[in-house]
């Protein structure tokens, strides 16, 4: 998603923050909390979990904003604090998920494409797309979860594969095949659907 | 591959993943980005993975852009901030959306003894509450006993409460401890891997058995 507010001005504001500036606290949430909130849920699929994790990564940025060394933007620095939050979250309540990037059984694709494609006659292209949007969220459900917080890193956050690994703590070339299985997996997720859509 | 791209005979490899995202965001060097598109210019293949990303891309950033946090966050995270500075908890209940209610209603009880945990932290629970006595069922249960740590706010222990289906029965005793009960049914076995869970956890600052 293209930011709207640029690296320099959340450098401001942090250092506001340091200072014990609320009113600065208050504008780096509503630059990042949407952030921090969707990269919890490409990994928990849960939003009252994600919610938690935008309050306690808050608090943290609110008791160690002196700590940013400016290596890295405030961005990728606050969402590796929020990874270490939702890998807290995981361990505990995913224990029998401990393989990353297994794939999740989620809803059946084939649920998904029943309940979808019923396009009325007219406006049939509307509501075709409509359906290709609800079956791209059932592919994305699918994917492995360490799978689709590196996309949702590289896609919607427009991370450097660099930055990614940072956040998510890990060697660039795991971050390199995540993203690569991911592509392939809503690929060939995403045309086993055309596929059915065309019988 | 296309009849194009197999006569045109690219010189180099095919473009990496990483290169053609770094291009679909503009995040290239004008060298690079030069190198790039000449071989874009001659390439089917690595000009449809393009076309492909920014499709994915695009329909990425649509499904994300529907999900926000929850508009009591900010207080949640206010109230917290406020809790750690003057060492006071604001007396203030968290605001409610229609779409907490579904989850209210699962924990309820659960909610309403955590919120108060950190409203009137270490005064006497049972006293200030009045809340029900146990049912018949509950004296059946396992139970542990914990001391939260200073920092754990409401929504915290009730994440953690919710996680591991415990239920707070009783509490605090005179070193400030609460008694969580386990689910019924949950064996010895259970009780054990718990405790030892609960243990490691920031928000447990004493974890033990009855
Ligand atoms: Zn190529």
């Amino acid at each position: 998603m293209s930011r709207t507010v640029d690296d320099s001005r959340l450098r401001i504001w942090l250092q506001q923050v340091a200072e014990g500036d609320t009113r600065a606290l208050r504008h780096l949430y509503d630059a990042l909390a949407p952030s921090i909130y969707r990269f919890a849920l490409s990994r928990l699929d849960d939003p009252h979990e994600a919610d938690g994790i935008v309050s306690e990564v808050m608090v943290q940025v609110w008791q160690q904003a002196g700590r940013f060394e400016g290596r890295a933007s405030v961005l990728t620095w606050v969402l590796g604090i929020a990874h270490h939050k939702v890998m807290d979250v995981w361990r505990r309540t995913r224990r029998d998920s401990e393989e990353l990037d297994t794939v999740r059984p989620a809803r059946p694709l084939d649920q998904a494409l029943s309940e979808t494609v019923t396009p009325a006659v007219e406006g049939e292209h509307a509501a075709l797309n409509e359906a290709c949007q609800a079956c791209f969220d059932a592919c994305l459900a699918q994917l492995p979860p360490a799978q689709r917080q590196a996309l949702y890193l590289a896609l919607v956050e427009e991370q450097p594969y660099q930055d990614i690994a940072r956040i998510l703590d890990c060697p660039t070339n795991t971050v390199k095949t995540r993203v690569f299985h991911a592509r392939r997996f809503m690929q060939q997720c995403m045309a086993a659907w055309r596929r059915e859509k065309a019988v | 591959m296309t009849q194009a791209s197999q006569t045109m005979k690219p010189q180099h490899a095919h473009l990496d993943e990483e290169t053609l995202i770094a291009c679909l965001q503009n995040r290239l060097s004008d060298q690079a980005r030069r190198s790039v598109e000449a071989h874009l210019r001659q390439c089917d293949a690595c000009r449809q993975a393009l076309v492909d990303l920014r499709q994915l891309q695009r329909q990425l950033q649509a499904h994300y852009a529907a999900h926000h946090p929850a508009p009591e966050t900010w207080q949640q995270v206010q109230a917290r901030i406020e809790a750690h500075r003057d060492k006071v908890v604001p007396l203030r209940k968290p605001a409610s959306s229609a779409r907490r209610w579904t989850w209210l209603g699962a924990t309820a009880a659960a909610v309403l003894f955590a919120v108060q945990l950190v409203l009137i932290q270490q005064a006497d629970l049972r006293q200030q509450t009045g809340y029900a006595p146990l049912g018949a069922s509950q004296h059946e249960r396992l139970h542990i006993w914990v001391r939260f740590a200073p920092s754990a706010d409401s929504r915290t222990i009730t994440t953690l409460l919710r996680h591991y289906g415990l239920t707070l029965d009783s509490g605090p005793d005179s070193a400030g401890r609460y008694r969580l009960a386990l689910p019924a049914g949950a064996d010895e076995q259970t009780l054990q891997r718990t405790l030892k869970a609960l243990r490691q956890r920031p928000e447990i600052a004493e974890a033990l058995l009855p």
